[in-house]
């Protein structure tokens, strides 16, 4: 009883908005502009994180993993220190996010998902996560939810910035970035070498005698360039291209209990080449993609490319009215052993269409959907329906009021469709249906979101083993996630220190409905889905001074589906220190961070070590220019 | 935002900053002193490289079911990919092929007595005869996954390192005493290496078909060796051998590719594929026998005391594995929850 009290008053709240549409102070929402990231019109009544940018480059994570845990309430299942990472957004599985770059979907094309590990953070220069089920705005994948890389054009003039860290383990991070533009032209360069040793002590409480001992077999080498070149032939007309390579050498760090001595190279060559062509009210975008994996796990290599293709037209129909339709076109290859033939290549299509309206100043609705073809065989119709309204309650307090309801899909990976045996290419889509209520805060510099959302996984992959003896492909699960996600960011000033500070926290509920007959009864949360999620972050900074604090809690979780075994709790704070100042006339910055500040021994998964505290010292020269920070 | 919020939130940070140091070791209590036996002990394989395998233990008479008995007597987990357990004197050997460990425990009270290391790559199966225990292993896999060398390794009881080594063919897998003589199924190849437990040399290798594995005695004596065929050639077979004479008495052909399991009751020979008992009569076509109720199993023995089926059901990996007691026509009489990868069953009397 006191349970939906409690329900009906959360309800209240977040309709709030919506009752009292017909109050008369009403703000207006910002004007829907044709400019910006296409996508960012058409996500009304959805949950978008922004990931500070300042993060990204001068941060002290080397890989997006890092800098998502610390930042977002999203799950990383690392595998170990700098090993596999893989995200879990919503109560979904690994497979569930799309990740996309500059608009092309890089995702692992043979394993359908993609290791966070492998992904620089310094690379992209705007990270936004567009939490729920998006297929209709960006296509295959998008089920927890889509996170986008993008690039940003460069700023005016010329400016050089190289960077040294060095942290225990025998850590070394260089990096170096060109910005530089010039009239119509523009140019961006990043490059970065990063090698660890890994070799971190830990106690091994899974030995006799719980010995204090180095991990084995853990070492990292990974380097990577992006070069882009931006043009605008004319004042309608931006032309920009890049291209993307990183490269990593591991070794795959063993659990507590194994011996294991094993290794992988991976190597992704990524390319676009973008035209965004204005005219009077509309906007002509097209994109060629070039998205080349490729894994040698053990001196077994599979290779998988992928050639992208994108037009899509935005037309300002009427004041607060603006639509979209576009195709897209994409050739899958791979040349993987265990496929027939050693290869196999295809097609797929994508027809979407998208529209936002402001029916009155205070709201907007959208409208997308997504019809998209493999090899002719058509997925799933992915349609988005959202909706935010605004309401000011005082000049600086205000509220908006969000509600989305979506269905997405996730093609089968090519594995799931081309291994032999057990690969099967009658296997359908996983679809999730999904739907989310919200609502945004604003009080002064402070903005306080609270989320619930619910959807449905059907149809969900996994391999099972088989009569004949092989493990093969089935749509054999499905899985209710549901949950709160909730988030309050501010910054104030209380001279001469000026605070800034961020909490997420996640409550996810992820149940079993259908799936092995050998796990009856069913009602069990999916393995490795933390019930709490929290990350909290908090900058202070005077004068030339800066130090975040970083915390990230992960909660308890089961490691099958039994639910018997329970992986403990933990709670990492990481402390980062930056001072800039001038030497020799130039810019400098020295950077000090402590990770694990508490030394916690804890386990991400289960048996697997973590590192204990760790240091590392930064010392970033910027010439002509400030440094890339903030 | 005034003053004094600041203050109020800076405070709240460093308490929670104070608390996070604070760290909260529990250790459960270990087990007291249980007799493991009379019973069945259940290997639980775990997922490969998650170093969740185990041992559980079930007591017919009572039904209780004993679970992670390594852990719970020993303070400690059992292992990675718990492949298989041998009992001999007062020991019992149980083999972790992820961990490349072999743990000796103490029968009845599974007190761990030594972690046996020395020389071991990629263990798979333990054998004993004597107060000695052999240990097949797949030897250690090359920069490009190419196999080194496999092998059998003699260990006199109580020894931190092995007296012999003993060079098989590729891939080495079950071990079986048959009077003075080890068998030895070499599963990547085709062949069963026949060691002197005397001289401790392999005194023959015998071509069988491609991928030998389990074997056992049947009543004339005679050993049946199971040879899970060529990669998707549903060829599977079964072949007899006399131990003595080392000549092949008998084929039989499968049609399928069975899972690398093989065990004997009441004179006749009985596999796994996918949901389904394989049995196999010394005449006639091999009958599917379809298990309801399971997704995939992975393993089966005979209790010939009882005149009972312990079939191990892996539920996919996904979780906990399941066993299911039948009778001798497959009716469930039984079952229970054991640990993931259900592989194996060593009865206790």
């Amino acid at each position: 009883m006191k349970r939906l009290q409690i329900s009906l008053w959360v309800v209240c709240f977040l309709l709030m908005p919506f009752l009292l549409l017909a109050q008369e102070q009403v703000q207006e929402l910002e004007t829907i502009t044709i400019t910006g990231q296409s996508y960012e019109k058409y996500t009304t009544g959805s949950r978008v994180t922004r990931l500070d940018s300042g993060s990204h480059y001068s941060g002290p994570a080397q890989n997006l993993a890092e800098l998502l845990a610390g930042s977002t309430p999203a799950y990383i299942r690392n595998q170990g220190h700098l090993m596999l990472s893989t995200l879990s957004l919503r109560g979904t599985g690994p497979g569930h996010t799309a990740l996309i770059w500059n608009g092309i979907n890089i995702n692992i094309t043979s394993l359908g998902l993609s290791d966070f590990s492998l992904i620089p953070a310094m690379l992209p220069d705007e990270m936004v996560i567009h939490h729920g089920p998006g297929s209709a705005l960006h296509g295959t994948d998008a089920i927890g939810g889509s996170i986008l890389l993008n690039s940003k054009a460069p700023v005016d003039g010329l400016s050089v910035d190289v960077s040294q860290t060095a942290g225990s383990f025998s850590t070394f991070r260089t990096q170096a970035g060109i910005n530089y533009k010039k009239g119509r032209w523009g140019f961006k360069t990043k490059a970065f070498l990063f090698s660890s040793e890994n070799n971190f002590p830990y106690e091994n409480i899974f030995q006799a005698g719980s010995p204090r001992v180095r991990q084995a077999n853990a070492a990292v080498n990974q380097s990577g360039l992006q070069q882009e070149v931006f043009f605008h032939p004319d004042d309608q007309t931006e032309i920009s291209g890049g291209l993307w390579y990183t490269q990593s050498d591991r070794e795959i760090q063993p659990g507590m209990l194994s011996a294991q001595h094993r290794w992988q190279k991976d190597e992704a060559t990524r390319a676009y080449l973008k035209g965004r062509h204005y005219r009077n009210r509309s906007l002509t975008e097209w994109t060629l993609g070039y998205n080349q994996d490729q894994i040698n796990f053990f001196g077994e290599i599979s290779v998988m490319p992928r050639i992208t293709g994108r037009v899509q037209h935005d037309v300002d129909l009427a004041p607060g009215l603006m639509v979209q339709a576009g195709v897209e076109w994409n050739t899958f290859m791979a040349r993987i052993a265990q496929y027939e033939a050693g290869r196999m290549a295809e097609n797929r299509q994508d027809y979407f269409l998208a529209s936002t309206w402001q029916p009155w100043k205070s709201g907007k609705v959208s409208f997308n959907i997504r019809q998209s073809f493999v090899a002719e065989r058509p997925n799933p119709l992915a349609p988005t329906f959202g909706f935010e309204q605004v309401l000011t309650v005082k000049d600086d307090l205000s509220c908006k009021g969000k509600l989305s309801l979506s269905r997405s899909y996730r093609v089968p990976t090519l594995n799931d469709r081309f291994w032999l045996p057990g690969g099967n290419q009658d296997l359908d889509p996983e679809e999730s249906l999904g739907g989310e209520i919200g609502q945004v805060l604003r009080y002064r510099n402070w903005e306080l979101e609270v989320t619930h959302f619910r959807q449905r996984v059907d149809n969900w992959i996994i391999w099972l083993p088989q009569p004949e003896g092989y493990w093969a492909a089935g749509n054999i699960r499905e899985v209710s996630a549901r949950g709160w996600e909730i988030s309050l960011n501010g910054t104030w000033e209380l001279a001469p220190l000026y605070f800034k500070a961020g909490g997420q926290y996640s409550y996810t509920r992820s149940e079993i409905l259908k799936g092995e007959s050998g796990l009856q009864p069913f009602g069990q949360q999916l393995a490795y889905v933390p019930f709490h999620n929290a990350a909290f972050h908090l900058d202070v900074i005077y004068g030339k001074a800066s130090l975040r604090t970083q915390i990230n809690y992960t909660g308890e979780r089961f490691t099958s589906l039994s639910n018997d075994e329970i992986l403990n709790d933990f709670l990492i704070t990481d402390l980062s220190l930056n001072y800039r100042f001038n030497a020799w006339s130039q810019k400098m910055r020295a950077g000090l961070g402590m990770f694990n500040l508490w030394d916690v021994a804890y386990q991400n998964i289960a048996r697997f070590a973590m590192p204990g505290r760790s240091y590392q010292v930064t010392l970033a020269l910027a010439l002509n220019q400030t440094l890339t920070e903030k | 935002m005034n003053r004094f919020q600041t203050l109020l939130l800076l405070t709240i940070l460093g308490f929670s900053l104070f608390i996070m140091g604070c760290s909260n070791d529990d250790n459960g209590p270990l087990m007291p002193t249980v007799d493991f036996a009379p019973g069945v002990f259940i290997v639980n394989e775990g997922n490969f490289g998650s170093g969740n395998g185990s041992i559980s233990f079930y007591h017919p008479e009572t039904m209780d079911v004993s679970q992670d008995i390594f852990q719970a007597v020993n303070g400690r987990p059992t292992g990675d990919v718990v492949q298989s357990m041998a009992i001999g004197g007062d020991r019992i050997y149980v083999v972790a092929n992820g961990s490349n460990t072999v743990e000796a425990v103490e029968r009845g009270t599974f007190n761990s007595t030594a972690t046996l290391t020395d020389g071991l790559a990629n263990p798979r199966f333990a054998a004993t005869h004597n107060d000695k225990v052999y240990v097949s292993n797949w030897g250690s896999f090359d920069e490009n996954f190419q196999l080194d060398q496999s092998f059998v390794q003699v260990w006199e009881a109580g020894a931190s390192a092995p007296s012999a080594t003993i060079n098989t063919d590729n891939g080495t897998e079950n071990l079986m005493v048959v009077g003075d003589r080890l068998f030895a199924s070499n599963s990547f190849t085709n062949t069963v290496s026949v060691i002197d437990l005397n001289t401790e040399e392999v005194i023959s290798t015998l071509e069988l078909y491609q991928g030998p594995g389990a074997m056992v005695l049947d009543a004339a004596g005679n050993l049946n060796v199971i040879c899970t065929g060529n990669f998707q050639g549903q060829d599977g077979r079964i072949i007899t051998i006399n131990p003595n004479s080392l000549q092949i008495t008998g084929t039989i052909e499968l049609g399928l590719n069975p899972s690398n399991r093989l065990t004997v009751a009441e004179g006749t020979l009985f596999t796994i594929a996918g949901a389904n008992v394989v049995k196999i009569s010394p005449s006639g076509a091999p009958e599917l026998v379809s298990i309801e109720g399971v997704t995939g199993l992975y393993g089966i023995d005979y209790d010939a005391a009882r005149g009972e089926f312990y079939l191990g059901d892996a539920a996919g990996f996904q979780g906990n594995g399941k066993v299911i007691i039948t009778d001798q026509n497959f009716e469930e009489k039984e079952s229970f929850s054991t640990g993931v990868g259900p592989n194996g069953f060593v009865f206790e009397n």
